[in-house]
């Protein structure tokens, strides 16, 4: 009885959101059923749309992953989207900036700036946290703004393409290039990188001994530290990992879709990562499935506008209604969410 | 000299929409609950205050709709909080996407704009000027030519003090965000304190969005707000909920705001200065926690 | 409120005031209160002593609202009442003092004196505008009356602890409450503070209110009280009049210690060594509160020695094991293992080198209860990586090893991957105990073994605590049941106020001299 009240407490927020929305098309006169099964075929209905589909998916894959890394531990770094887009900067500045013929060493040098950046950049609310007990929401909260300042500031300045109007970066060179799957889609080998994140963190969760000590330090710190495991170490590793993962995605964006870095890099992904990560309870099977219907969502949601008058807008209202009901606790299960 | 004095009367106007969502904000936090969502609810009270100010013709009536209509926002994503126990972060974030949504969609819909709404017979507030404020040096130029808004922000702003720790209702606001269970070894109810608080922050919430769009230029856009929520929310971190403080830094961060716009203008780099919020509210923070730790007993 | 006992009525004179009969409340299967039966006469001050989990907070809380019995009468004022909620008791004229105040550390003592009752002087808009001149009035009034100085206007976060505590008892008279509680009032104060209470409580008293104190610390309560009532088990054991008072006879009740004497385990050799396996000199540290919890600490523990610390709760006894465990920082003097120095060793760093700690805490701090039996055991493992080469758990030796310990222990259970919180209190208990020392520690620190756990669990854990000395290891054993402590220790230090009040060889203990020295009687 309790395995069936939780599993359907966890669908509840994705059930009721299609709900709101179904009232929303209602309110203003369309037929809910006629616009989801065209959501439905945008997204799924023939190789070319699943690719789409999939290729809306990547980055998702990599922030939701970045951020349940973090949540599992009781880590609320809500810092992902700052990490992200400084990512996705300096894989397109190693992009354009340093010419190397081999395609295969130019784009592992690009990858790597945006592990390392990512990393490197949440290093400094996770020492805090360590150390001083400080609180990670708000500090990665802030530093996200601070990140896109940077980014921007940079992408209009000394990063700004020669010639262009405003707001991005010159091309990345071609050998730093993703290789296209399935073209003419945009779906590019970044999909690949992140089908194998995700397996990896599948993998990490069940088998490795930091993945079990970092479920441990979700559970229960009091306990966790009594029985020696080193919270802090495990507090910082985490995050510092889950950086390096977000930089990463932006890395893949960045070579994979856009080719350079532009303002608006990333519409809101760190955030979406982060509604995926929530309802998936930060397991690696339910990553893949939100980041799927997410990125279905963000994919139909563009190309229905082709053959209807709903605004993409709706996507928003149905990801803002799985957030704010992700955390409820309707029937009184023990939860491990982090809350603070 | 002229450059400084127009950068000051601007930040003093900028300033408004900071100060009034940061007041909401102290006031919520105080009663125990984080509002990440003020950037939706002053979307929210921008859309609203120009939709009816357009076709009441009163930009009073403009007003008090957005400021009802965001705190109903906020009564809403108090109970998910109290009754249900969701987590006050996600639920901020997550109304935040909500509401954007839902003001997207509309607009999309009803006006068939992208992303601006104009709308004419929109009733723009009045601007005011006290005559004997007029006439002094600088704090002439600053406070003349305000909307009634600009001066009701400064005046509940200098009352707050007051409302927070002379009243009962102040009183017991505080001590069900200071410690739930002393609360209610009193007998107060905490959830409906909580709510009511959110509530409040809500309705200044959709104040301060109204004066972004009928109170400068009589325009709506998506990006109107533009993170303000969030600078309110540093202000009110960094001002550690006193309110006089908290006001204060809303002041500076609007004449920063100020600043970062004329620069942009001059087409010099804004965003070291439009970082400035946010890398104070660190810095505050981890002063605190490196104070906290050096009293702790625990072992390092 | 009217005080009910008023003679001016033509009403017979009230003989309980507040009371119980045959109170029973468990919970689960642990029997709180097990046929309590108290009468507490008006106006006098009636104190209730025990050990830990012997009833009192409990019955207390009862009595509060906080709890309802399971069967038996609540009595007040010779009728019996049922008390739903803390308001209801309150309208009743019972309040309590807790040992954790309940103050908003930001506002005034005066806010705090006030708050839930605060005066008004006008609506303003349905904000209520305190009037504060009246409340500063009144509550100057108050402590004038009680002949107490008060600067109502400090922070509560910045006046001293027993300040506070006068604030809390001042709150309770602001509200009219007739039947004040005091939990373990004396725990945070100072030798002088404690003579100033006890003024104030008498004052109070003569006033005509009641007074409940609940108290572990015998000479205090022989002080102050007219009437004792002593719990042990959920049970009143034994009820004394002031004027008949015995303080050994008291002290033998509190303890149990008028059981017949226990049969000794047979005795250790310890095995010689150069340096004592750990030794403590000169520790001192403070507790959560602040106050002064050890001073100068000197001890040795020999291999294959079981040191018992025998001490009443609340005089040093829990942030000694803190201490030695590497969960509280010491201020002065120094640890050493083996003539290592590790005061500065943070808890892993202190298993690493061979210190298994087992917690008194078993539900948050000794298991996980929301996890797996398998990953409780894992997450305590001795060289965990040698089971997880290269970082990857080898499930196959994990769960081989896991499995050793479940049987090694005889520890009841379905399967491996249950959660903990299904199992029975003496089964987590031997969990936690299999884990330590699984890694063949050189050391044990034990806290209440068998808190909590039954007969033969009791058994089972104490043969296997033998069983490690006697291979050599050593033991620190912390424990409130005295014929445990008698039972396993080759030694027995009695702790009282945060010093070491003596070291006895347990061949040479005699329970009464224990006990006195538990109770700084005699000292």
């Amino acid at each position: 009885m309790n395995l069936s009240k939780s599993i359907f407490q966890d669908f509840l927020p994705i059930i009721i959101s299609f709900f709101v929305g179904a009232l929303v098309l209602l309110f203003v006169g369309e037929n809910p059923l006629e616009i989801y099964s065209l959501m439905l075929s945008e997204g799924f209905g023939s190789t070319r749309r699943i690719a789409a589909t999939l290729s809306s998916a990547t980055p998702l894959i990599f922030t939701a992953v970045a951020t349940a890394i973090c949540f599992r531990s009781g880590v609320f770094n809500i810092g992902i989207e700052g990490a992200f887009v400084l990512g996705g900067l300096a894989g397109a500045f190693v992009g354009f900036s340093i010419e190397i013929n081999n395609s295969f060493f130019h784009i592992l040098f690009c990858l790597l700036a945006g592990i390392l950046v990512g990393g490197f950049w949440l290093y400094l609310p996770s020492w805090l946290r360590a150390n001083w007990k400080v609180d990670e929401v708000v500090t990665t909260l802030m530093l996200n703004f601070i990140a896109v300042a940077i980014a921007t500031g940079l992408v209009n300045g000394p990063l700004l393409a020669k010639g262009a109007g405003n707001n991005m970066t010159p091309m990345i060179h071609e050998s730093a290039e993703l290789l296209k799957l399935i073209p003419p889609s945009t779906l590019h080998s970044g999909f690949l990188i992140g089908i194998f994140v995700l397996i990896l963190y599948g993998y990490f969760c069940s088998n490795s001994l930091f993945g079990f000590e970092n479920k441990m330090v979700g559970l229960n710190e009091i306990f966790s530290k009594a029985v020696g495991i080193n919270t802090k170490k495990i507090i910082i590793t985490s995050m510092l990992l889950s950086g390096a993962i977000g930089g990463l995605g932006g890395s893949c964006h960045a070579l994979g879709v856009l080719h350079r870095f532009v303002e608006g890099f990333s519409p809101g992904y760190g955030w979406t990562g982060m509604a995926i990560a929530l309802i998936s309870r930060n397991s690696a099977l339910g990553i893949f499935i939100g980041s799927i219907l997410f990125g279905a969502l963000a994919s139909a949601g563009t190309t229905i506008q082709l053959f209807s008058d709903i605004p993409l807008d709706l996507v928003d209202v149905l990801q803002g209604t799985v957030m704010l009901l992700a955390t409820i606790t309707v029937f009184n299960l023990r939860k491990n969410n982090a809350v603070r | 000299m002229q450059f400084v004095e127009n950068i000051l009367a601007s930040g003093v106007l900028l300033t408004t929409p900071i100060l009034l969502a940061a007041i909401g904000g102290l006031i919520n936090r105080l009663g125990g609950i984080v509002n990440i969502g003020l950037e939706g609810k002053m979307l929210l009270g921008a859309i609203i205050a120009i939709i009816v100010s357009a076709n009441t013709n009163s930009w009073l009536l403009g007003l008090l709709a957005a400021g009802f209509a965001s705190s109903l926002a906020g009564f809403f994503f108090s109970v998910l909080i109290t009754r249900l126990n969701a987590n006050m972060i996600i639920v901020g974030f997550g109304l935040n996407i909500f509401i954007a949504g839902l003001v997207g969609f509309y607009l999309k819909w009803f006006h068939g704009s992208s992303g601006t709404l104009k709308i004419e017979n929109t009733v723009l507030l009045p601007k005011v000027s006290l005559p004997f404020i007029h006439d002094l040096p600088l704090i002439g130029t600053l406070f003349s030519n305000k909307d009634p808004l600009t001066w009701i922000s400064w005046i509940i702003a200098f009352s707050m003090p007051w409302i927070i720790f002379k009243t009962r209702l102040g009183m017991r606001i505080r001590c069900a965000g200071s410690d739930e269970n002393v609360a209610r070894s009193i007998g107060l109810n905490v959830n409906n304190l909580r709510d009511f608080s959110s509530s409040i922050a809500g309705f200044f919430a959709g104040l301060a969005g109204a004066h972004l769009s009928i109170g400068m230029l009589g325009l709506f856009s998506m990006g109107l707000i533009s993170g303000r929520g969030f600078i309110a929310l540093a202000a009110f971190y960094f001002g550690r909920n006193m309110p006089i403080r908290t006001s204060l830094v809303c002041l500076i961060f609007g004449i920063l705001d100020s600043m970062q716009i004329r620069l942009q203008g001059l087409g010099l780099p804004s965003e070291p200065v439009q970082a400035i919020p946010w890398i104070t509210v660190i810095g505050i923070l981890s002063f605190m926690g490196w104070s906290e730790q050096r009293k702790s007993q625990e072992l390092k | 409120m009217e005080n009910s006992s008023d003679l001016l009525s033509s009403n017979t004179p009230i003989i309980t005031r507040l009371g119980c009969s045959s109170l029973y409340k468990s919970y689960g299967n642990v029997k709180a209160c097990d046929g309590v039966d108290i009468s507490i006469t008006p106006s006098s001050i009636h104190a209730i002593v025990g050990q830990n989990g012997a009833g009192k907070s409990t019955l207390m809380k009862i009595f509060q609202g906080l709890e309802q019995p399971e069967s038996g009468k609540i009595i007040i004022n010779d009728q019996p009442v049922s008390l739903k909620t803390p308001s209801v008791a309150m309208t009743h004229g019972i309040g309590m003092v807790h040992q954790e105040f309940m103050l908003v550390p930001e506002f005034s003592l005066l806010e705090n004196l006030i708050l839930g009752n605060e005066p008004i002087t006008s609506k303003a808009l349905g904000l209520g505008a305190v009037n504060f001149e009246n409340a500063l009035t009144d509550a100057q009034k108050l402590s004038e009356f009680l002949d107490i100085n008060l600067d109502w206007e400090t922070p509560t976060i910045k006046a001293p602890v027993h300040v506070r505590q006068i604030l809390e008892i001042l709150k309770l008279l602001y509200k009219d409450v007739d039947v004040l509680i005091l939990d373990e009032p004396t725990a945070v104060l100072a030798p002088s503070q404690v003579d100033d209470l006890f003024k104030l409580l008498r004052k109070i008293n003569n006033n005509g209110k009641t007074i409940v104190f609940i108290s572990h610390k015998l000479n205090e309560v022989v002080e102050l009280a007219h009437k004792i009532s002593v719990l042990r088990k959920g049970k009143m054991v034994y009820e004394s009049q002031n004027n008949e008072l015995e303080v050994n006879e008291l002290a033998k009740r509190i303890i149990g210690a008028e059981m017949e004497p226990v049969i000794k385990a047979s005795s250790n050799i310890p095995i010689k060594s150069l340096y004592p396996r750990l030794k403590v000199s000169n520790v001192s540290a403070k507790n959560n509160k602040e106050i002064q919890a050890l001073q100068e600490i000197d001890l040795e523990i020999l291999a294959g020695e079981v040191l018992g610390v025998a001490a009443v709760a609340g005089n040093g006894q829990e942030e000694l094991i803190d201490c030695l465990a590497g969960l509280r920082k010491i201020e002065t003097g120094s640890i050493q293992l083996d003539g290592e120095e590790i005061s500065g060793f943070s808890v892993s760093e202190r298993r690493n080198k061979g210190i298994g700690y087992i917690s008194p805490d078993r539900a948050h701090e000794g298991l996980c209860l929301e996890t797996s039996l398998k990953e409780n055991i894992l997450a305590g493992q001795h060289k965990i990586h040698q089971l997880a080469p290269l970082g990857i758990i080898n499930n196959r030796k994990a769960n081989a090893v896991v499995e050793k310990r479940l049987q090694e222990f005889e520890i009841v259970h379905e399967s491996m991957n249950q959660k903990a919180k299904d199992l029975s209190g003496g089964n987590q208990q031997k969990l936690v105990i299999s884990r330590e020392l699984s890694a063949q520690p050189k050391m044990m620190i034990i806290s209440q073994p068998t808190r909590g756990v039954d007969i033969s669990g009791r058994n089972f854990i104490h043969q296997k605590i033998l069983d490690y000395s006697n291979n050599g290891g050593a033991v620190i054993l912390a424990s409130e049941e005295l014929d445990e402590l008698l039972f396993l220790s080759t030694k027995i230090a009695v702790v009282y106020r945060g010093m070491v009040m003596g070291i006895k060889d347990s061949s040479e203990i005699d329970i009464d001299q224990i006990g006195k020295m538990m109770l700084g009687v005699n000292s």
